[in-house]
């Protein structure tokens, strides 16, 4: 029989039992509750060498497909319920268990951003790294998956169907719009139509998912902020504009210009772009120069791939300044 | 108060370290005076970039049936390395500046006027013996030393008038 000390309450009776009983009752019953990690059949997995798989499966499985493999931390409550909030998310974004039900060029664009993220270190993202080392990507790795993008869009020499739809277009040399477009967003062409007779900042060319060569060029405002490198932040009024060109490819290495493809261009307007620190964005494609963005909404989706350039006040082709060089590393 | 005075002194270092720094940061852009852009190209095998200026040109429509340049045109190519883009693998930028040659079409007599509809192949405008070549920045893209030969002006200047203009919208 128990004797209870009315001064020493005993074991049951004490306040750091009553709270670890509860804790504990708490612990167990969270267990039967809230988000689980799911591992749906897969159905249409990425197709690609074991090499890249595999490398993938190491590094991106968890939580970009619907083989996140299991642990303690996936299967025991609070942890798990984190753990299936970020794989939610993440497939949610791109998931390589369906991946082959997206379009080719979905999957090119998809491949291509993520060897961009993981060259730049967002991914795989730092905390998971701590938690998974095997994640870690050695240069051999990342090699391989450059190897697998630039494999995706292998270039087509001497397209003659290209070449012929750049010779159409420049015969046929259509009137600009009389009505000049304005983006849903109410950046207005009007305020670059004369662009030509502006300064040039730099030439880029993409041999990625966007093969393509684009001349950009900046108004007065933004020409003098390149030279000066005042451009964290830009000067309100900044314009710059970057038209594109499909690109035509010959064997001895050889890119030149084809069909014009768009024009997308940048205003800094600290007032009206408040969200996406002053910047406003917009694109017009095609000769008719129709505005991309069904509602203003696209501006802070063009904003956030920005922030990658965020050291250049996130306008990502000015040129190197004078005396810096970054060697072509094929 | 020595207090105050250090942390004074070290704000106004900081600051001022920062603005030399943004002060000594500088890019050249190239002054293409007045000149628009005629066409852009890029090899790989170089790892150049280049822009092609003209200082007139005549309405592109039609322009199959007429002389490609107006007679006394100037072109200014103007030739960058290629650099990696550190923000996006897949995309090059231009680096340093590596030469800027001009082409200047000779004044002829006998030139066709525009609109005024000529053969392509007797167009005059793409005979590059009708084209004054010279060097006016670094070295030749085509010899790599900064006097090339007549045989790789000619080719060159060929090379380069026989590029189409790019497409303005």
């Amino acid at each position: 029989m128990w004797h209870f000390n009315k001064e020493k309450p005993g074991l049951f009776r004490s306040n750091i039992f009553r709270i670890t009983a509860a804790l504990s009752s708490l612990f167990i019953l969270i267990q039967f509750i809230g988000p689980r990690v799911t591992r749906p059949v897969v159905t249409h997995p990425l197709v690609a060498s074991p090499e890249v798989t595999g490398i993938l499966k190491r590094a991106c499985y968890d939580c970009h497909s619907n083989e996140t493999r299991k642990n303690l931390w996936t299967e025991l409550a609070p942890f798990s319920w984190v753990i299936a909030e970020d794989v939610q998310e993440a497939r949610s974004r791109f998931d390589f268990s369906t991946f082959d039900t997206l379009s080719k060029a979905q999957q090119q664009g998809f491949i291509w951003e993520m060897v961009n993220m993981v060259l730049d270190e967002k991914m795989p993202l730092p905390g998971y790294s701590k938690v998974h080392p095997e994640s870690g990507l050695t240069s051999r790795d990342i090699s391989v998956l450059k190897a697998y993008a630039v494999s995706l869009n292998p270039a087509v020499y001497h397209d003659s169907l290209a070449i012929l739809d750049a010779r159409r277009q420049r015969a046929a040399d259509k009137e600009r719009p009389v009505d000049l477009p304005v983006s849903a967003n109410g950046v207005a062409y009007s305020s670059i139509k004369d662009y030509q007779h502006w300064q040039v900042i730099s030439t880029t060319n993409r041999f990625d998912n966007n093969r393509s060569i684009r001349v950009i060029y900046g108004n007065d405002i933004a020409a003098e902020a390149v030279r000066t490198n005042h451009i964290k932040p830009w000067p309100e009024g900044s314009i710059i504009v970057k038209v594109v060109w499909d690109i035509i490819e010959e064997k001895n290495g050889d890119i030149l210009p084809g069909r014009f493809n768009n024009v997308q261009m940048m205003i800094k307007d600290s007032h009206q772009f408040k969200q996406s620190e002053g910047w406003g964005f917009a694109k017009f494609t095609g000769e008719g120069l129709v505005p991309y963005g069904k509602d203003a909404s696209f501006n802070a989706a063009c904003f956030n791939c920005h922030k990658a350039a965020s050291e250049y006040g996130y306008v990502f082709n000015i040129p190197l300044p004078d005396g810096e060089n970054m060697a072509v590393n094929h | 108060m020595k207090n105050w005075i250090y942390i004074l002194g070290f704000a106004l270092l900081v600051t001022g370290c920062h603005k030399r720094e943004r002060a000594l940061v500088k890019r050249s852009l190239l002054n293409a005076h007045g000149k628009i852009v005629y066409t852009v190209f890029a090899n790989r095998a170089d790892k150049t970039m280049s822009i092609v200026y003209i200082d007139k040109m005549h309405p592109l429509r039609g322009a199959e049936a007429e002389p490609k340049f107006v007679s006394g045109a100037v072109l200014e190519v103007v030739t960058y390395a290629q650099n990696d883009n550190k923000y996006w693998y897949g995309s090059y930028l231009n680096g340093p500046l590596r030469s800027v040659e001009q082409l200047t079409l000779k004044k002829l007599d006998s030139f066709p006027r525009i609109g005024v509809t000529a053969k392509k192949a007797r167009d005059p405008s793409l005979d590059p013996d009708n084209w004054q070549y010279s060097l006016i920045e670094g070295n030749s893209p085509a010899t790599g030393h900064p006097h090339p030969g007549r045989r790789q002006i000619y080719e060159r200047t060929r090379q380069i008038i026989s590029k189409s203009a790019v497409f303005f919208p």
